[in-house]
């Protein structure tokens, strides 16, 4: 008999990080194909192909390029290599947070960029400052706007005249009055309708009722850390009905700002990347907390049509000084750590609170209310 | 335990019914035993030499530093050598080798005593010259505990928890052995002049609570049902879950005395019967054992003959982890050639396959499940960059290698080992510091 030596202990738990990034990529196929089905019976069989060929050309990308990479930096072991790098997760994330129209080789290139770039440079899996997808996204974004497939635009975006609820809303300076609101989100079929998902926007933003399923597969689960999604959706909502009252909108303000855009996904899939997140339970509160006053004042005062992808990234430069201030023993330090976690929300929510205050509705009257839109949904009804 | 520290604990598969209903194997007479003549960084000094005839019972070594200790012949019989070798603690230490009669010769090593009539010094002597230790694991000298004992003492709490998996000799030796239990606890509960007396079992254990309950309902002590959660039996995780008092070094600043059952049933056998500790319940239990159970078996009997009266190994298994202890916070010993010491509680036998390690994800598991509130992976992280500053301030020496940080890896990364290493080396730049 040969007897092994191994440091104790050698009992471990059954749960591994393969296992946890199989979860996150059956959760994301879910809202992949939840979406291919919505597009598929708005806009066309071919547009739901389009979406599913997005998600294979990225995934493939991913894995071609980590392999020829680990390949050049002479990795002995390339197929485990390109396994534990979890490429595939990072291309499927960026494909759910893009929009439809983007060309085929921007989602490539973009990817590529993202891997090689936003993950390998900085040491590999485990190492990246950044969320890669989001980077990615932020690649397309700014780089590839022009290359969008016009064809797919105009099928998609041309009949709200390019008009999602997150741009409408950010042409009222992400501020509607109460009187106005209903009147604003029923050419969206209503907030009801939000959550079913059933306007155009990102891909993955389609279906909020979808994520929100998925997301409570993967807290299940025990994939993610609900602490930090849940303060996210609560400290957006907390913070967006403050400002509602003060500017005169209401609860459903509030709620349409978690509904809409990006929130939901990034509260589930992109804000609990642990790689770039915070090490500790306090520390993913206060990121959290952090990441939904800046994704709001993104919203009201920034030139992007949803803030969540840019407070995600620039929050992610923070998580080492985060870790920082968290550092110490949890037990005799507990009251310390608290109050820290206390301070540094309070300050985060009060910036945003003063940000939000000097917000101006620009109510253009119905302007922004798009007739066809909701000639089309009322004859869908 | 609250919103921003997470569990820091965790359910364990323990694996216990393998051993916990069958039958206590007491027939093992090994020809031979070695008692180790030391533990930890402890030495014994032999009262014996090589020739000398010895009965079961014969005090045979001392401690003489500050904590005195004395041990006792398992076996009667020859002392015939002094042999160094490997103990379950992986350091190298004498054995006293004894060749055994199998006559079974026993001599009372201790005067009878009556507790209930003694004074607490005299109760206290007889636990110091028994030679009681924690046999818990820690094989520390009892009586320390109780002396000069000049708090107050709230909660005296005998430990049956045995959150260890695989493990269930101290379900099995209080099974069998409830009188001894009762004589023992209370005289301990009379030691610590304790205002409660408490006795700590896992809830799921619903034979041995009731057990307890009847054989301690004439009796001030209480039985205490705590979660099945490891490492529920750590006394720091163990008086926070009864009375929700943290302490920072010993139990007694919480108000709190604890002991582990065994000792209290070892301390009920030299009441009662005036024999010291000579024997041990051992669980030899894991996947790569062909008969899992429970053994008593002779202090000093080699481990090589209780996997032998176990069946051996399963067919078809070539490398296996052999561990003194529990598969949490026991030893892989690279070699079935080491003894059963007192405090060892357990071998557990484990197929050795081999573990895929990925980079760590950051995913924070070792934090909120760590039983000292530790940050293994940030210590983990400074040890590499050799950082005192930092690695001071992350408190590491709080840690007790109970084995979590690894348990819990997703990524697999021997954690705990790491951590352990950030002790080390803050060890040494203190011994380095206090040279100058």
């Amino acid at each position: 008999m040969k007897y092994t030596f191994k440091p104790s202990p050698v009992y471990r738990n059954s749960q591994s990080t393969t296992g946890i990034m199989r979860d996150l990529a059956i959760a994301l196929i879910v809202v992949l194909l939840a979406s291919a089905i919505y597009y598929g019976i708005n806009y066309g069989m071919d547009i739901a192909l389009r979406i599913i060929l997005m998600a294979v050309f990225a995934v493939l990308a991913a894995l071609i390029s980590e392999a020829l990479y680990f390949k050049i930096t002479k990795v002995e072991d390339i197929k485990t290599a390109t396994l534990h790098s979890y490429g595939w997760i990072t291309a499927l994330i960026l494909v759910l947070i893009t929009k439809v129209d983007v060309s085929y080789y921007a989602v490539i290139v973009s990817t590529i960029i993202a891997v090689i770039v936003g993950k390998l440079f900085f040491g590999g899996f485990g190492q990246n400052i950044f969320n890669p997808a989001a980077l990615g996204e932020a690649i397309i974004m700014n780089s590839f706007v022009t290359s969008a497939n016009s064809d797919v635009t105009a099928k998609v975006f041309d009949a709200i005249s390019g008009a999602t609820p997150m741009t409408s809303a950010s042409g009222y300076g992400w501020l509607i009055p109460s009187a106005n609101f209903a009147d604003f989100i029923s050419q969206y079929g209503g907030l009801g309708n939000m959550l079913l998902g059933n306007y155009p926007s990102v891909i993955g933003g389609s279906c909020a009722i979808v994520i929100i399923l998925c997301g409570a597969f993967l807290i299940w689960r025990k994939d993610i850390d609900w602490h930090v999604s849940i303060t996210y959706l609560v400290s957006i909502f907390v913070i967006s009905l403050i400002v509602g009252l003060m500017k005169g909108a209401g609860f459903s303000y509030a709620l349409f700002n978690v509904l809409g855009g990006g929130v939901l996904f990034g509260a589930f899939f992109m804000i609990t990347d642990p790689v770039t997140t915070p090490l500790t339970i306090p520390g993913r509160i206060i990121f959290a907390v952090a990441t939904a006053t800046l994704t709001l004042i993104l919203r009201w005062k920034a030139n992007l049509p949803d803030g969540v992808l840019f407070s995600i990234l620039l929050m992610n430069m923070l998580t080492p000084a985060i870790d920082k201030l968290i550092n110490g023993n949890q037990i005799k330090e507990a009251d310390k750590i608290r109050n820290k976690v206390l301070i540094v929300s309070i300050i985060v929510i009060l910036v945003a609170i003063l940000v939000g205050s000097t917000i101006q509705s620009k109510n253009t009257g119905t302007a922004y209310i798009n007739e066809e839109r909701v000639a089309l949904i009322a004859t869908n009804e | 335990m609250s919103f921003l520290t997470g569990p820091m604990n965790h359910r364990l598969e323990g694996h216990k019914d393998l051993t916990k209903h069958g039958e206590v194997l007491k027939t093992i007479d090994p020809d031979n035993v070695w008692i180790p003549l030391g533990y930890g960084s402890s030495v014994f000094t032999p009262l014996v030499q090589v020739g000398d005839e010895v009965k079961v019972g014969t005090k045979i070594a001392e401690r003489n530093d500050a904590f005195y200790l004395p041990i006792f012949s398992s076996v009667s019989g020859t002392v015939t050598a002094i042999e160094k070798f490997m103990n379950g603690t992986m350091a190298q230490v004498d054995h006293l080798k004894i060749q055994n009669d199998h006559k079974g010769t026993k001599v009372r090593a201790f005067e009878e005593f009556d507790y209930e009539k003694a004074s607490r010094e005299e109760l206290l002597d007889f636990v110091k010259n028994s030679g009681m230790q924690g046999l818990g694991g820690a094989g520390f000298p009892t009586y320390v505990k109780y002396n000069n004992l000049e708090a107050n003492v709230d909660y005296f709490i005998i430990n049956a928890v045995e959150c260890e998996p695989y493990l269930t000799s101290d379900y099995k030796n209080i099974e069998e052995n409830m009188d001894l239990l009762k004589v023992g606890t209370l005289a301990f509960y009379k030691l610590s002049n304790a205002k409660e007396g408490w006795i700590a079992i896992k809830e799921d254990k619903h034979e041995q609570i009731a057990a307890l309950e009847e054989a301690f309902k004439d009796t001030p002590i209480e039985i205490k049902k705590v979660p099945d959660l490891y490492p529920m039996g750590w006394e720091r995780t163990l008086v926070y879950q009864l009375t929700k008092k943290r302490y920072d070094k010993l139990p007694i600043e919480a108000g709190c005395i604890v002991n582990n059952a065994s000792t209290a049933i070892a301390l009920g056998d030299a009441l009662v019967n005036g024999m010291p500790i000579t024997h041990k319940y051992v669980t030899v239990s894991g996947d790569a054992l062909k008969e899992p159970k429970n053994v008593h078996v002779p202090i000093g009997t080699k481990v090589r003959e209780i996997i032998d009266a176990c069946g051996g190994y399963q067919e078809g298994t070539e490398e296996v982890f052999l561990i003194a202890g529990g598969p949490m916070m026991g030893k892989t010993i690279p070699n079935d050639e080491f003894v059963v010491a007192a405090p060892c509680n357990g071998l557990t036998v484990l197929k050795s396959g081999p573990v895929e390690e990925v980079n760590c994800l950051r995913c924070g598991r070792c934090t909120e499940t760590c039983p000292s509130g530790l940050q293994p992976v940030t210590i983990q992280m400074y040890q590499a960059r050799n950082d005192e500053e930092a690695l001071n301030k992350l408190s590491v020496m709080d840690c007790i290698e109970c084995g979590m940080c690894t348990w819990v890896c997703p990524s697999k990364i021997t954690v705990t080992e790491n951590v352990r290493r950030a002790k080390n080396f803050l060890r040494l730049r203190q011994a380095k510091e206090a040279k100058k």
